[in-house]
């Protein structure tokens, strides 16, 4: 039996297990085994484990291979391009409105496509894009056009659609530095002679570089390593990395999928390095005293530009949306614009049909289960970092986050390489222990947020007033990290239910989720039956969103009633 | 002029004239106005009536960034992104001038603060009087028609403060620039300025030399904010050949340089501590009894209790004359000590 002391002496350790066990487990062995494979030989359409690095030598000889790489990078550089000038704007403008309304309404908006499945996002650029879709029939009827443009199957919807789901992480950090920007610095360059354009060129944009850096570094990491928007809305012609490794999983030439794998995880670490060198030169930046925000008052022809953008950029957030919603009820086979007649057959149909009644049950399972893994590994790690003295603490965090910085395509094939050896491809179980992976890193950042916000004092009033430590944790700990775990709960679970990249990998036709379904079904048909479906997954997650809102607000109010 | 926000008067019918070249101050509590007639001094905001001129022009509607005006912020607004150098060439490298020029006057002025060498440091770089200094430089190389100062030495430490006033006044009188510096600290006040308005709840409540506010302050607020005084609710009963007033205050009768005071009248005076003397009981004055005394090295303080009323008496310590709490003590002071206040 193990002594109370001994346990103790070994308790950092112990909280820390699960969470090692998980990322290391998992995910560094897959990328080691990766790396293996990567020498492999594959010949004569025959996988052998001959050490040959044929791969390699292949990869870096071929022509197609670096066209590939060229291909990979113009992509993710048109899209990061595209989405800081549009991004920065819609950023700006957000600081400027005054009518709260607008404003609660932009944010939903903005952060909304979070929520919705990808395949649902790309399949409501489908409908808009398409030769029969919205803006090509709009086109034609106004007689702007004589025949439809193309704006599927190229780079053109790609980026559009690319931009569109990334956008938010673009938005989001340049707002975050732009709320915060002191306005007195502001007041300070008028009075100097600077006036509003002056004032943004030479003060508030260079101040606002290190949220244009985070959030290029985001989106950049992010299209580099995009699979299903360039395999769904590419139709085959938009040849990136990813979509390579995916043909050649298929093909089993796994030792060229592992190099290119290892190419794509090598550019997606130097874009990351180099966008940490551009934030570093400007993390000088800090302001002396304490910052006084506050909008200043619109008017003027800037503001009313500002006011337009914005309202333009929520109509291209929301757009797909409504159109994949009006789609659902077409009573048309196709997904034709306008919709012709209105018919509820596509909701009877998805409900009826076994393939999506089958993945929305695995979905819902492995969900379920990844959520239930997660949380508590990730209380305990959180518990860990906050508490206790950790020894290589850097290390042990970069090894928590480093699932994100990974393109899911690389991790999808190291993953598929290692279940394979395992003997464990296709199994449920593994398919939740790789989401649980995925979605760890989310939780312990946002548990060790919370974490840190406890007031230590309660739980010493706790203990002074005679409860032990566990009761201390039940009663004062847990209630004050509330909101925490119901965000990490609920960032967990659609992190694993929308997971398409690398789960694709990793399932077999006995256990495929829902947004593989999807995938699968979106690649072979093109009817209104996924506007159904992706219409009541969008109302499904926004019932999670708002039950969870709920108990959130409760627990804040609570915590905040506690420290008063 | 007059500013208001909402419903709130935030500036009252305020009128003043500023002389070019003269250290001109702001003084009251916070939210007395003060900072709300700097901005508009500077253009930050507009009287919502009323004008405002500089130099003989009608500046209402001319925006800072077109005013011959700078402001040295409570908060110092110095640019986080730029070094010291970049900070105060701001103003010439908006305004367009030569290269040249620049680093001439940049140089120049950052010798005046006595920054020289310290150019390319970044702003988390510098100690609070360093940054202090950066934010006057950046708005004195411009050479501004008028250098406006909004409680810029707040978040310094009392030596540093005694430092930066000295500097300031010497810095102003070398160059001649008008300066007007809001500040709540009576002493800042009254030791910097050539003139000092006193403002309370947006309005002017007087306006003069810092000696004149001091011993002649016209009503029970100034009299009070302005260092420390016994206000003393009075009667005026008569009045004397010569002009001067006499007032009864609970059995109090003294008089008054007052010659406008109507006879019947309510009022109150102020009589400062350092006014009053105080001896041995026996004498002409007005007796009383030492309640408390606080010694405070080279002045003592008393709390005298005279016809029910207590004064505070505050005289030079001295090591023959020195009383106990309960002694019969008699306090008196000259005609002139005592101020009839306006309200």
């Amino acid at each position: 039996m193990i002594g109370a002391a001994r346990l103790r002496a070994y308790r950092t350790p112990l909280l820390l297990l699960p969470a090692v066990a998980i990322t290391a487990g998992v995910f560094a062995s897959a990328m080691l085994l990766l790396f293996s494979y990567s020498a492999y030989t594959f010949r004569g359409g025959q996988l052998t484990e001959e050490i040959s690095f044929l791969a390699w030598q292949s990869f870096f000889t071929d022509a197609f291979q670096w066209r590939l790489v060229g291909n990979t990078l113009r992509l993710a550089f048109s899209v990061t391009a595209i989405a800081l000038v549009i991004g920065y704007p819609t950023a700006y403008a957000l600081t400027k409105v005054r009518d709260q309304r607008l404003l609660l309404a932009a944010y939903v908006v903005i952060f909304s496509p979070l929520l919705v499945s990808l395949v649902v996002r790309i399949y409501g650029w489908l409908l808009i894009l398409s030769e029969n879709g919205v803006v090509n029939q709009a086109l034609l009827a106004v007689g702007l056009i004589r025949s439809p443009l193309r704006l599927v199957y190229n780079d053109v919807g790609v980026v559009i659609a690319l931009v569109h789901i990334l956008l938010p992480f673009m938005i989001f950090p340049i707002l975050s530095v732009l709320l915060q920007f002191d306005h007195a610095l502001r007041e300070a360059a008028n009075d100097l002679g600077a006036g509003r354009l002056q004032t943004f060129l030479r003060v508030v944009f260079p101040m606002s570089l290190p949220g244009v850096v985070a959030g290029a570094q985001i989106v950049f990491t992010l299209a580099i390593s995009a699979f299903v928007t360039p395999e769904l809305l590419g139709g085959g012609t938009v040849q990136v990395l990813s979509r390579a490794i995916w043909f050649n999983v298929v093909d089993v030439n796994w030792p060229l999928a592992a190099v290119q794998a290892i190419v794509l995880l090598a550019l997606a670490l130097a874009a990351l390095a180099v966008f940490d060198v551009a934030a570093r030169s400007l993390r000088a930046m800090r302001p002396t005293g304490s910052p006084r925000p506050r909008p200043d008052a619109p008017g003027g022809a800037i503001d009313t530009g500002l006011r337009v953008v914005l309202i333009a950029l929520l109509a291209f957030i929301l757009s797909p949306l409504v159109f994949v919603f009006i789609n659902s009820f077409n009573g048309s086979d196709f997904n034709s614009f306008p919709p012709q007649g209105f018919s509820l057959r596509w909701y009877q149909f998805v409900l009826s049909y076994a393939p999506f009644r089958e993945g929305m049950a695995n979905s819902l399972i492995v969900a379920s289960a990844a959520t239930l893994v997660v949380i508590p590994v990730g209380l305990l790690a959180a518990l860990a970092l906050v508490r206790e003295r950790v020894r290589l603490r850097g290390a042990l965090n970069g090894l928590f986050l480093s699932p994100l910085v990974m393109p899911r395509v690389a991790v999808g094939i190291a993953v598929f390489i290692l279940l394979v050896k395992l003997r464990l491809f296709g199994t449920t179980g593994s398919l939740v222990l790789v989401h649980a992976m995925l979605a760890l890193p989310f939780a312990i950042v946002l548990l060790t947020a919370s974490l840190l916000n406890v007031n230590r004092t309660l739980e010493e009033a706790a203990m002074d007033l005679g409860a032990g430590p566990l009761r201390t944790f039940w009663q004062v700990t847990l209630p004050q990290i509330r909101a925490g775990l119901i965000v990490a709960a609920v960032f967990a679970f659609i992190t694993s239910f929308d997971e398409t990249e690398a789960s694709i990998f990793i399932v077999r036709p006995s256990n495929l989720t829902l947004p593989v379904q999807m995938f699968l079904y979106l690649e072979q048909y093109q009817n209104p039956t996924l506007a159904a479906l992706s219409t009541l997954l969008v109302g499904l997650m926004v019932v999670l969103v708002v039950v969870a809102m709920r108990f959130v607000r409760g627990a804040e109010v609570a915590r905040l009633i506690a420290r008063r | 002029m007059t500013r208001r926000f909402g419903d709130v008067v935030a500036v009252d019918d305020v009128s003043l004239g500023i002389r070019q070249g003269e250290f001109f101050a702001l003084l009251g509590p916070s939210g007395c106005g003060k900072t709300t007639t700097l901005r508009i001094l500077a253009g930050f905001e507009r009287p919502s009536s009323g004008d405002v001129f500089l130099r003989g022009r009608r500046v209402n509607e001319v925006p800072p960034y077109r005013r011959d005006t700078n402001l040295v912020f409570q908060q110092l607004a110095l640019f986080p992104h730029m070094d010291v150098y970049d900070n105060v060439a701001f103003g010439l490298r908006v305004r367009r001038q030569p290269a040249a020029e620049i680093g001439a006057r940049v140089r120049r002025i950052l010798e005046l603060v006595d920054l020289a060498g310290l150019e390319r440091r970044r702003m988390h770089e510098l100690s609070g009087g360093q940054q202090q200094r950066v934010a006057i430089a950046r708005a004195l190389v411009n050479e501004p028609a008028v250098l406006l100062l909004d409680e810029p030495l707040g978040a310094l430490d009392l030596k540093l403060r005694l430092q930066m006033q000295r500097e300031l006044k010497e810095m102003q009188r070398r160059l001649g620039t008008t300066f007007v510096y809001v500040t709540h600290d009576q002493g800042e006040a009254l030791s910097m300025a050539d003139r000092v308005a006193v403002m309370s709840v947006g309005r002017i409540v007087q306006l003069g030399t810092p000696e004149h506010i001091y011993t002649r302050p016209v009503t029970r607020f100034v009299a009070h904010f302005i260092g420390d005084t016994n206000i003393i609710p009075v009667r005026i009963t008569g009045r004397h050949a010569d002009g001067a007033a006499l007032v009864e205050s609970d059995g109090l009768r003294f008089t008054v340089d007052a010659a406008n005071a109507p006879v019947g009248e309510s009022r109150h005076v102020s009589l400062r501590p350092e006014k009053i003397r105080i001896g041995r009981a026996g004498g002409e004055g007005h007796r009383g009894t030492v309640r408390d005394l606080t010694f405070l090295g080279p002045l003592t303080r008393y709390e005298v209790e005279v016809s029910g009323r207590r004064l505070t008496v505050q005289v030079q310590t001295q090591g023959e004359e020195h009383f106990e709490r309960d002694d019969a003590v008699e306090v008196s002071w000259s005609p002139s000590a005592p101020i009839l206040l306006e309200d």
